[in-house]
């Protein structure tokens, strides 16, 4: 409806609204009217707005901003329609009552128009012409400026245009609700967006804010200013904003950063820098502790992983935070997880040793450590006690209650002080340095004794006596041996020991427990053996050896048809290629007979010649082993990788031992009370087990216990109760 | 009595109510428990078996008996219960059959009739070897001195009539732990 079609009044018209006027009749008129309107409205103007050829939110920003063009301008015209007869009506700068009358007609109309706009659709149209407006200033995905220099007084003039129509309806608190709404959302989207994962250089961190800083008081103020009323505080708003997005940024990505720590140094600056609100310190332990059991402490997760996260962590959170306090916050959920976890301590012993095994994962930075620790011992400690300590200050207001300023950068420490003692570890450390100092060929111990002196400095001299016997053995057998050795001294009527031969003596209560099961040696090597043994008890009087048989290690050469094979293997599988050396074929009985092993020890030794392509099961007849005296087409086995084999009883097989020791305990509460909830199994096993056992199982421990042996059907678990499966 | 029933700290019966020579007792009774308990739990003998009912008073025992093959009992578990005093093994502790039980020399409160529980205690005994004389008595009763007149009478009398009046009174340990 153009405004050159609306015609002034006639004068009968005219004279008739006079006439009303004297009668005080036009307030019927005035209420008439604006009913005709409200009608009129509903019937063509509402129409008008959502008529179907606008296009939809779906479409591109230049429609979407055209609409909106469209659908203001269909309501300015109503407007000005609408206004035209009350102008005729009751003049303005009149006398009071025309004021109100025009005042009232005006609010009713607001009503319509408001009810216009609050329509569904239009809202999310101007959201996005919004979005998109400010989405023209900053750089979009290509990382360029979008908004070239010509293309800005364009964008301007189109939101002035809509800054015009806007002021005619009378809606700028509406549109400024949609503008705060919007950059409320847009800011923290576009940070993130952004400046996601970029940690590395350092400047990129500072040129960083001047961007921001550029961009919000530059084109994102001249835009927002076009569009709505001009407030002082938008940019220091706006400004705000970013930066808290920037921080909340860094809160989600610290997980990452500590993933790639140290690359991450600059980044963790920064964060450090804007981590001031208690707000902000919460919320980086709450998310770093989420992503902690979303990505990190579940069962896929090797425990080397975790162990070496866990270190990163501990530099990590002493960089922001050198008092400790987020550590010690965010670590917790770590080390709780990390204690339930059955090869922690074998790994961080593993890593302590630089024992180099394909289950435990690399973790030599913790041998570095021990070798690198042991120098500087508390060289930063706080002391709280030191009263001449000028620089001393509280704890944060955050810290747990039970928090103590441990040295928490030293991981070894930290790793020691997972367990309430360090018993586990020594126990741990004793079985791994046996096998190694079994494993040595050459009486080589330089190794073994440095890392031993590290450890002592660690868990002290008298847990470790017994390794010092260990490694003592070692250097005499290396004395014994080559006095064995020794042409001069072979006695008349006696043979030499051949020079392959070579035995490590030791002193049986020092070393842990080992497998005391016999085996059966070829004729050639007992001889040998018989030999050694006869000039070891010529040379200490009164002594005799006792053959651990089982312990060791063999080079073995290997000739076969089309091949020479190398191999440094256990006795049991040297002794078991050693009789296919008569015949080419045997089966499962005959070799655990011939070798004396049991079943899964024979299994064992056959896989690991089968997977060097030495032997082979026979297809025809199961359990039946050729020897391959020429090379066969490698075939695709899938045969698992055998775990390096300990010769001792490991900490494993103990744990193993104390279950079934468990077991008999809750076999008999149950048998005798029929239902027990898992609390009271805890504490009777607590109470009952007499101290020289032991029971130091959590409930959680006990629980996955109890778990399995419902798996077996040994147990049932009923309304909360465990009790016996009858 | 033998010699080696007499507490070392001169078994008086007003020194035994002295508190602190009882709390020492208690300590030491609590002590000589477990370990039975842990040699019980340890060995695994079947068919016979005991716990304590709280993990706060090692002094109150619930225990469980199947009887012996080849008897009257067999295939039938019992329950019992064990109270040991505060001077254990001093003094025999209380054994009494929960489920009801009927034996020659058992009565229909329970009660047992067993010389090694009574004037032939010996603090060499313990809770296995209790429970292993228990289970031995249901195959073996003491006809002699019966508190159970008729199960002694029909003993070796009427087979037949004995296993039939016995089941009568049986109840399945279920049964018992549900009340």
């Amino acid at each position: 409806m153009p405004q050159a079609l609306l015609r002034s009044p006639g004068s009968t018209i005219l004279a008739a609204a006079a006439r009303l006027r004297q009668r005080n009749l036009l307030d019927r008129l005035l209420n008439w009217y604006i009913d005709s309107v409200r009608s009129h409205f509903a019937l063509h103007g509402l129409r008008a707005i959502k008529s179907p050829d606008i296009p939809g939110i779906m479409s591109d920003p230049i429609s979407i901003g055209n609409s909106v063009r469209r659908v203001l301008s269909t309501l300015c015209d109503a407007l000005h329609h609408y206004m035209f007869p009350i102008s005729f009506l009751y003049a303005e700068n009149s006398n009071k009552e025309d004021m109100l009358a025009r005042i009232r007609f005006r609010h009713s109309l607001n009503a319509m128009i408001d009810i216009a706009l609050s329509d569904h659709e239009f809202q999310l149209m101007a959201h996005l012409l919004v979005e998109h407006q400010l989405a023209a200033c900053g750089r979009n995905e290509e990382q360029q400026i979008v908004d070239r220099e010509e293309d800005e007084p364009k964008r301007l003039a189109f939101l002035t245009g809509i800054r015009q129509q806007i002021d005619i309806l009378g809606v700028q608190d509406r549109m400024e609700r949609i503008v705060a709404d919007v950059y409320h959302t847009f800011i923290p989207r576009y940070v993130s967006r952004q400046y996601a994962r970029i940690w590395e250089q350092e400047e990129r961190q500072e040129s960083l804010m001047v961007e921001l800083k550029d961009l919000i008081y530059g084109p994102i103020s001249r835009c927002i200013a076009t569009l709505i009323r001009r407030d002082e505080l938008l940019e220091a708003r706006l400004f705000e904003l970013a930066t808290e997005s920037l921080v909340k940024l860094g809160i989600k990505e610290a997980f990452d950063m500590v993933i790639y720590f140290p690359d991450s140094i600059p980044a963790l600056e920064y964060l450090k820098m804007c981590l001031r609100t208690q707000e902000h310190r919460a919320q980086l332990v709450t998310a770093f502790q989420n992503a902690c059991h979303a990505r990190l402490l579940h069962c896929g997760a090797n425990t080397s992983d975790i162990i070496s996260f866990y270190m990163s962590t501990i530099k990590v959170f002493r960089l922001l935070e050198p008092r400790g306090v987020l550590l010690d916050k965010v670590s917790r959920p770590i080390r709780r997880y990390l204690r339930d976890r059955e090869d922690t301590v074998k790994c961080i012993v593993y890593g302590m040793l630089e024992v180099e095994d394909a289950n435990t994962g690399d973790l030599s930075e913790l041998g570095k450590e021990l070798a690198a620790a042991s120098g500087a011992q508390n060289a930063d400690a706080v002391d709280d006690n030191d009263y001449f300590n000028m620089n001393w200050v509280p704890d944060p207001v955050d810290a747990a209650p039970d928090f103590r300023n441990k040295r928490s950068s030293d991981f070894i420490g930290s790793l020691l002080s997972l367990y309430d003692n360090k018993e586990v570890f020594v126990k741990e450390i004793v079985v791994v340095l046996a096998n190694r100092l079994l494993e040595l060929k050459n009486y080589e111990i330089d190794r073994e004794m440095m890392h031993l002196e590290l450890l002592k400095l660690l868990f002290g001299e008298s847990d470790l006596h017994n390794s010092d016997v260990m490694v003592k053995d070692i250097l005499e057998s290396k004395r014994v041996d080559s006095n064995i050795h020794d042409p001069t001294t072979v006695a008349p009527g006696t043979y030499p020991v051949a020079g392959i031969v070579h035995a490590s003596m030791l002193s049986r209560l020092f070393w842990p427990a080992f497998r005391d099961e016999d085996l059966v040696l070829p004729p050639v090597i007992e001889e040998q053996l018989n030999r050694y043994s006869a000039k070891f008890s010529i040379l200490k009087s009164a002594r005799k050896l006792t053959w651990l048989k089982r312990l060791g290690t063999v080079d073995v050469t290997l000739e076969l048809e089309d091949r020479t094979l190398d191999f440094t293997v256990s006795p049991d599988r040297a002794s078991m290629i050693y009789l296919f050396q008569d015949k080419p074929t045997y089966t499962l009985n005959e070799l655990m007979a011939r070798l004396n092993l049991d079943e899964a020890m024979t299994r064992r030794a056959l896989g690991f010649w089968i997977k060097n392509d030495v032997l082979k099961e026979d297809e025809t007849c199961k359990d039946k082993y050729i020897l391959l005296e020429r090379a066969e087409e490698r075939k695709k086995k899938m045969l698992l990788d055998d775990a390096a084999e300990s010769s001792v009883q490991t900490a494993e097989e103990k744990a193993t031992e104390e279950m079934r020791i468990y077991w008999s305990y809750v076999n008999g509460m149950l048998t005798n009370i029929p239902a027990l909830p898992i609390d009271r199994i805890q504490s009777f096993l607590k109470m009952l087990i007499p101290k020289e056992v032991g029971y130091s199982r959590s409930v959680d421990e006990l629980r996955d216990f109890l778990t399995v042996m419902v798996a077996e059907e040994k147990l049932e678990f009923v309304s909360g109760s465990y009790r016996l499966k009858k | 009595m033998d010699s080696q029933n007499t507490a070392p700290a001169a078994f008086s019966s007003h020194k035994m109510q002295d508190a602190p020579a009882a709390m020492i007792d208690s300590h030491s009774v609590t002590k000589r428990l477990q370990s039975e308990l842990m040699q019980l739990m340890m060995s695994n003998v079947p068919g016979i078996s005991a716990f304590p009912i709280s993990d706060s008073n090692l002094c109150q025992w619930t225990g469980t008996i199947s009887g012996p093959e080849g008897t009257y009992y067999e295939g039938l578990t019992y329950k019992i219960s064990m109270t040991f005093p505060p001077n254990y093994p001093y003094h025999a502790p209380v054994i009494r059959f929960v489920s009801p039980m009927w034996h020659p020399n058992v009565d229909m409160s329970g009660n047992i009739c067993l010389d090694i529980l009574k004037e032939k205690w010996s603090a060499v005994y313990n809770v296995q070897t209790i429970l292993l004389s228990l289970q031995s008595l249901l195959g073996e009763p003491n006809n002699a001195s019966p508190l159970n007149a008729q199960a002694a009478d029909l003993w070796d009398g009427n087979p037949a009539e004995y296993k039939k009046l016995m089941m009568t009174h049986y109840k399945d340990i279920d049964e018992i732990n549900d009340q």
